[in-house]
């Protein structure tokens, strides 16, 4: 793609719409938060036009995406200035409360620390197996599996009392 | 049950059609030329684009002062440093690093701010920025800090050492880039936090004695037992808290000096359905006789349960304004290396009825000494906690072919690793044995 600028423009606005979603759920899901999620969609895809990567195939094209939203969403928490607010006007729970769907699985996720979640997603949502999504963190295939470990033993409750609210 | 339920749930989370046109419009734009892709993330914006080509440099512009300074910092460690040509310029500021010396575990970067404009730099002058590494996904450092080491005003130029100590080895090709947004000079920081449940100036739901302005906002007056409760001297306080005549959350802060330059941000941790509590920024600002009246509009009253604290941050520089811009250094690293030693080592446990950790390797450089543990080992199959185990009292010691024994320096480390460094570079073909919590483990040299 390098090569050809031309083609490279027009595959790059190919690539936002077909990744546009993967891009945006996993960023939500490391960050729990629209905001983040909008911040990091908009780097990824940045980032594409910036450093033109060679992406050879769809499975390459995708565990790019993934690898390069992952950074970007650990860059969003790195940064020490960062202040974990949110508009009021986006905690619709405080001036309309309950409950829309999902809430109580919100409540399990949320309480997640963020390294799990992108390995429960990548693994339940994005159907990755152990082995790639080590390759995608740089991790060992140990350290998913005792990621997945954690993560399924805080999800307890909710794995095993169908949907009730782990808290 | 869960992956339905995660999947139904992540299904119906997709990006709106406005900020994928958005994006699409600023792919567009970057791919004309018109926009740089940023470094820093997006919301903070775009950032004028200056001249920032990059401008490779060599050690020598530093200068006497800058160098000797540098010299002097490294001291013994200085034969393992290297050369850094990396440069960038912004708002009139140039940055150029100058030196640099890390082993898998440690990082030191000499880098210069050189103002080629004016005097807005000094000997008091701090950068606020961010340090990644360029070609991986995860953040090899457990911790880093910038400080100024010298300031040569003839050259009109500051030298920073930035450090890190690193979680995870760092490979030998590894870049590291530091994205700077601002350098201030005189930064201080200040907050005050105000319990919904403190005797002082806890929050009710009454409606406190309120004023309106001439433009027509509701501001908190001034509560006597807040002002007389605030510490003397404080540069920023709150002097009212609570809710205002016109029934939404208002926080009245008093600045007690004069700035050159500040940032006050005050913010209300609320508590979601689930229990989580989340921080809001009390959005609207309205001037009143020198203080400043914060209000979080849409809070009434009737959700006081859900509030839980009151916090004002203030950033702020009596000498001067900062200089905001853009700069990115990225700096290749070449490190120094180090011997990876495995090991087996039974640590015992913070509490004792927690048993042990064990330690499965050592890592060993001219500059540093890592134990790192096995991380399935902290983690207790039929609970839900981790064994907590406080590495740095196991302080190790390193025994040379000259008798002599080292005890090296703790630097930085987590749950499952940590880092001393040594005073002087060591020959690792010296090293004898490493003793830790009176375990002594041999090094098999060739």
């Amino acid at each position: 793609m390098k090569e050809d600028p031309q083609g490279f423009n027009r595959r790059a606005e190919e690539l936002l719409d077909k990744y546009a979603a993967l891009v945006y759920r996993l960023a939500f899901a490391r960050t729990r938060s629209r905001e983040g999620a909008e911040d990091v969609f908009q780097e990824v895809f940045l980032r594409l036009v910036s450093k033109r990567p060679r992406l050879d195939s769809e499975e390459h094209e995708k565990a790019w995406f993934c690898r390069v939203t992952i950074n970007c969403a650990n860059s969003y928490w790195r940064n020490p200035f960062r202040r974990r607010t949110q508009p009021l006007e986006e905690m619709g729970e405080l001036t309309a409360p309950p409950p829309e769907a999902g809430s109580a699985l919100d409540a399990c996720l949320d309480r997640l620390s963020p390294d799990l979640r992108v390995v429960i997603h990548l693994y339940y949502y994005e159907g990755y197996s152990t082995p790639e999504i080590a390759g995608l963190l740089k991790k060992s295939e140990s350290a998913v599996r005792m990621r997945l470990m954690r993560a399924r033993r805080q999800l307890r409750d909710y794995l095993e009392e169908g949907g009730n609210p782990c808290v | 049950m869960f992956e339905h339920d995660y999947r139904n749930e992540f299904d119906a989370i997709t990006p709106d059609r406005a900020l994928v046109e958005r994006t699409r419009g600023r792919m567009r734009a970057v791919l004309s030329g018109g926009e740089r892709s940023p470094r820093r993330l997006t919301r903070r914006g775009i950032i004028a684009v200056a001249a920032a080509a990059a401008l490779t440099v060599t050690a020598l512009a530093a200068g006497p002062t800058i160098w000797q300074a540098i010299q002097n910092d490294l001291g013994s460690r200085a034969p393992y440093d290297t050369e850094v040509k990396a440069a960038c310029e912004d708002q009139g500021i140039r940055l150029e690093g100058v030196q640099a010396l890390a082993d898998g575990r440690m990082v030191r970067v000499y880098f210069t701010a050189r103002d080629l404009n004016g005097n807005r730099l000094d000997e008091t002058t701090q950068i606020r920025g961010t340090l990644i590494r360029t070609d991986r996904n995860i953040w090899p450092y457990g911790s880093y800090s910038v400080r100024q080491l010298s300031y040569d005003p003839d050259s009109r130029t500051c030298l920073f050492v930035l450090t890190a100590t690193g979680r995870e080895n760092v490979p030998e090709d590894a870049t590291l880039c530091l994205d700077v947004e601002r350098l201030l000079g005189g930064y201080q920081s200040v907050s005050q936090r105000i319990s919904t449940s403190s005797e002082h100036g806890g929050i009710t739901e009454e409606l406190l004695p309120s004023t309106r302005t001439q433009e027509g906002s509701t501001v908190l007056l001034p509560q006597p037992e807040l002002e007389s409760a605030n510490a003397a001297g404080a540069p920023f306080s709150i002097v009212a808290a609570g809710f205002a005549a016109d029934g939404n959350l208002h926080v009245r802060v008093r600045p007690a000096i004069r700035t050159a330059w500040q940032n006050i941000v005050v913010s209300a941790t609320i508590l979601k359905d689930d229990g989580a509590g989340v921080g809001h920024d009390l959005g609207k600002v309205t001037p009143i006789d020198g203080d400043l009246d914060y209000c979080l509009e849409g809070f009434g009253p009737e959700q006081l349960s859900r509030l839980t604290m009151i916090e004002m941050t203030a950033d702020y520089s009596r000498l001067s304004e900062p200089v905001e811009g853009d700069w990115s250094l990225e700096i290749p690293l070449q490190i120094v290396e180090a011997e990876h030693i495995p090991v087996s080592l039974a640590l015992p446990a913070d509490q004792v009825s927690d048993g042990t950790v064990m330690a499965q390797r050592l890592e060993l450089s001219p500059l540093s000494l890592t134990l790192v543990c096995d991380q399935d080992t902290m983690y207790l199959e039929e609970e839900t906690r981790l064994r907590s185990v406080t590495l740095e009292k196991f302080i190790p010691e390193v025994l040379l072919k000259n008798g002599t024994t080292l005890t090296p320096t703790y630097a930085d480390g987590n749950s499952w690793w940590a880092t001393w460094t040594f005073d002087q570079p060591i020959d690792l073909d010296q090293v004898v044995s490493i003793t830790i919590n009176e375990q002594t483990i041999p090094v098999d040299k060739r």
